[in-house]
């Protein structure tokens, strides 16, 4: 797989990076990047998800200068930065626990970086109002930090973002702390700030279903390595091995070994039947159902498969436990990996 | 008790567990503290010498004090005192604390803590042969007429430096406050493009300056009431009663003098101002942030950054 397609000129880029984080008293050493290649495109929103573990976040460090590389380079525009100081990049980087400054109020910390760079005062108090305006913050400026919601505290780590004008954003895991309630509309706000600068967003998350819901481009990370990059259809539709098959999406897809290799079928894509009407498919007997709103997550063991095949369907059509049924889904649906090593291959029902 | 029956046993003894608890506490504070204050209240009002018994005159001892040139005096010293080592002890554990922030910086951190737990007596005498006019190595340093321990001002430098570098107590609070700042907030100021320098005085000293208050507030009330062992050893309250600070004077009057009255009445009054002194120090810096606080918040007009 390129790790990057034909020349789109690009925004932020790192080639072939490699970093290593040696052996600590209480942890092992870590290959937390291995030979990392990813461009970011002119206002597109990228999203690097992984679990825990898989480099995404050292990858966002390393891209805003906040980690040095073992080997590879960093690029802006074309021009190496490798070696540049984070604070030169001119790029925003949004932490996971926004990194506010307690003793400031609201403009104080908005304007920090603009101050820190050398601003005059008058200027940035001027765009402290600006940004804020946009960012619906006026009210808020005098106010300190620990007098702030979490939803309001996103939008101060926002603000001090964008009144950077940055050439990208770099954002890691910014809703993570954010009740379920805030999520979707700071998901909005984010989306939107990107859209108003015209810079690029890229994303860090662990939450493969958030990656699907908001990436323009989607790369999937796992143990320090890139394992796919594509649009959330590319990915969905054609995972390159189990790992992101099971990884990425709503529910991990189904995974039935079948002639020497494993059959890949996404949940929705599985048909349940009554025993009764036999026509070819595959037995079971129902194990469990969970409710998923309204639709119904069938659980189907099969013989000779060690976890259940999970099947969608809408709850009123849902079977009762411990019936017997019969599963039986559309070749066209269908993805094969290899039993060992997991990749895709060639001959599948989909290309 | 946890775990037993929720009823009325437990409520009944979870009403007295906090006393109980206290309690040894308590009755040490009594008996060593608040007695003795009682003691003094009442000594002051009384001429004692400590070896006939306290013969009660009122507020003579008072009136005596606040017409007493000598006390003036041992003010003024203390006060300089105070002037010149508050801030270099506040100056110091900060530096280091902020130098030897870093892991791996034990040895260094040792070496700053350890004149903090040689015994006052040793640290004097130590100072003693360093600051000799006649054969110390730094009076040797700075050459012949240093006026160590023969002229005021060399020697309240002199006494000032040697109280200053004992900042054990002062340089764990200012580690301990400097690794209460969230790491996050460096990054923050890293990826904005702040410098060191600005970082240091924008983010890290704002953060740290409750400990630094605290610090401060302290020191003025050590210095003022109870630093007294290395006086002695090292000046003896010298030369010219240029460092006979509060605790000295007392002392002197107390058992040299045997004026226990008079000296009992000084200490209360020392007290008295000491604590002062105290409580204006943080009450003068907590104004200042709150009066920075009510200008910032002054609606959008105020949006500037500092």
């Amino acid at each position: 797989m390129p790790p990057h397609g034909p020349v789109a000129s690009h925004v932020l880029e790192v080639r072939e990076a490699a970093r290593r984080f040696p052996a600590r008293r209480r942890s092992r050493e870590v290959q937390a990047l291995d030979g990392v290649s990813l461009g970011v495109r002119p206002g597109e929103v990228l999203v690097i998800v992984g679990p825990s573990g898989s480099g995404k976040t050292t990858l966002l460090r390393v891209l805003a200068g906040l980690e040095s590389l073992d080997s590879g380079r960093v690029l802006i525009d074309d021009v190496d930065v490798t070696d540049t100081p984070a604070g030169q990049r001119n790029l925003a980087f949004v932490f996971a626990d926004l990194g506010l400054l307690p003793h400031l109020d609201v403009a104080g910390n908005i304007g920090f970086g603009e101050r820190a760079r050398g601003s005059s005062r008058a200027e940035v108090s001027a765009r402290v109002i600006d940004v804020a305006d946009a960012l619906g913050l006026t009210q808020s400026l005098g106010r300190r930090i620990d007098t702030l919601s979490g939803g309001e505290r996103q939008k101060v780590a926002l603000a001090r973002a964008v009144i950077r004008r940055p050439k990208a954003f770099l954002l890691d895991e910014p809703l993570a702390h954010l009740d379920p309630v805030l999520r979707s509309s700071a998901r909005r706000d984010l989306l939107e700030v990107g859209r108003i600068a015209a810079a690029p967003l890229v994303y860090v998350t662990h939450d493969a279903h958030e990656a699907l819901g908001i990436g323009d481009r989607i790369a999937v990370m796992r143990a320090g390595r890139l394992v796919q990059v594509g649009t959330p259809d590319e990915v969905y539709a054609a995972p390159v091995d189990t790992f992101v098959a099971t990884f990425l999406g709503p529910l991990p897809m189904n995974l039935v070994a079948r002639d020497g290799g494993l059959l890949g079928i996404r949940p929705e894509h599985v048909t349940i039947t009554a025993r009764a009407d036999v026509d070819g498919g595959v037995a079971g007997t129902v194990d469990h159902v969970t409710h998923a709103g309204a639709d119904a997550l069938v659980g189907v063991a099969v013989p000779g498969t060690a976890q259940p095949v999970v099947v969608r369907v809408p709850w009123a059509q849902r079977p009762e436990v411990r019936t017997a049924v019969n599963l039986t889904w559309d070749a066209a649906h269908t993805h094969h990996f290899d039993a060992v090593t997991g990749r895709r291959q060639a001959n599948d029902g989909r290309h | 008790m946890v775990g037993t029956d929720p009823g009325s046993r437990r409520s009944r003894s979870g009403r007295w567990r906090p006393g109980l608890l206290a309690a040894p506490y308590l009755v040490g504070t009594g008996l060593l503290v608040a007695v003795p204050l009682v003691a003094a209240l009442g000594l002051a009002l009384t001429d004692y010498s400590g070896l006939v018994s306290p013969e009660f005159t009122g507020l003579d001892n008072l009136r005596r004090a606040l017409s007493d040139p000598a006390l003036g005096r041992a003010l003024t010293a203390t006060l300089l005192l105070v002037l010149l080592v508050v801030p270099l002890r506040l100056g110091l554990s900060l530096a280091a604390a902020l130098l030897l922030y870093a892991p791996r910086r034990g040895v260094a951190r040792a070496a700053v803590f350890l004149p903090s737990v040689l015994p006052d007596t040793a640290w004097a005498l130590l100072w003693l042969w360093l600051l000799n006019p006649l054969y110390g190595p730094l009076a040797a340093l700075i050459g012949p007429g240093s006026g160590f321990l023969t002229d005021p001002w060399p020697t309240r430098v002199g006494l000032a430096v040697m109280l200053a570098l004992q900042i054990g107590e002062g340089f764990v609070v200012c580690l301990a406050a400097r690794s209460m700042v969230a790491p996050s907030v460096y990054e923050a100021a890293r990826a904005e493009g702040a410098s060191r320098w600005y970082t240091t005085r924008r983010v890290t000293l704002p953060l740290m300056r409750p400990a630094l208050i605290f610090l401060a507030a302290r020191d003025v009330v050590l210095i003022s009431t109870a630093v007294f062992v290395p006086i002695l050893v090292l000046t003896g309250g010298g030369p010219r009663e240029s460092t006979t600070t509060l605790p000295v004077y007392l002392y002197s009057q107390g058992f040299r003098y045997g004026d226990l009255g008079y000296a009992t009445a000084v200490a209360v009054l020392v007290t008295v101002v000491s604590l002062s002194a105290a409580l204006l120090v943080a009450a003068g810096s907590f104004t200042a942030v709150g009066r920075g606080r009510r200008r910032r918040s002054a609606g959008p007009a105020s949006a500037t950054p500092r």
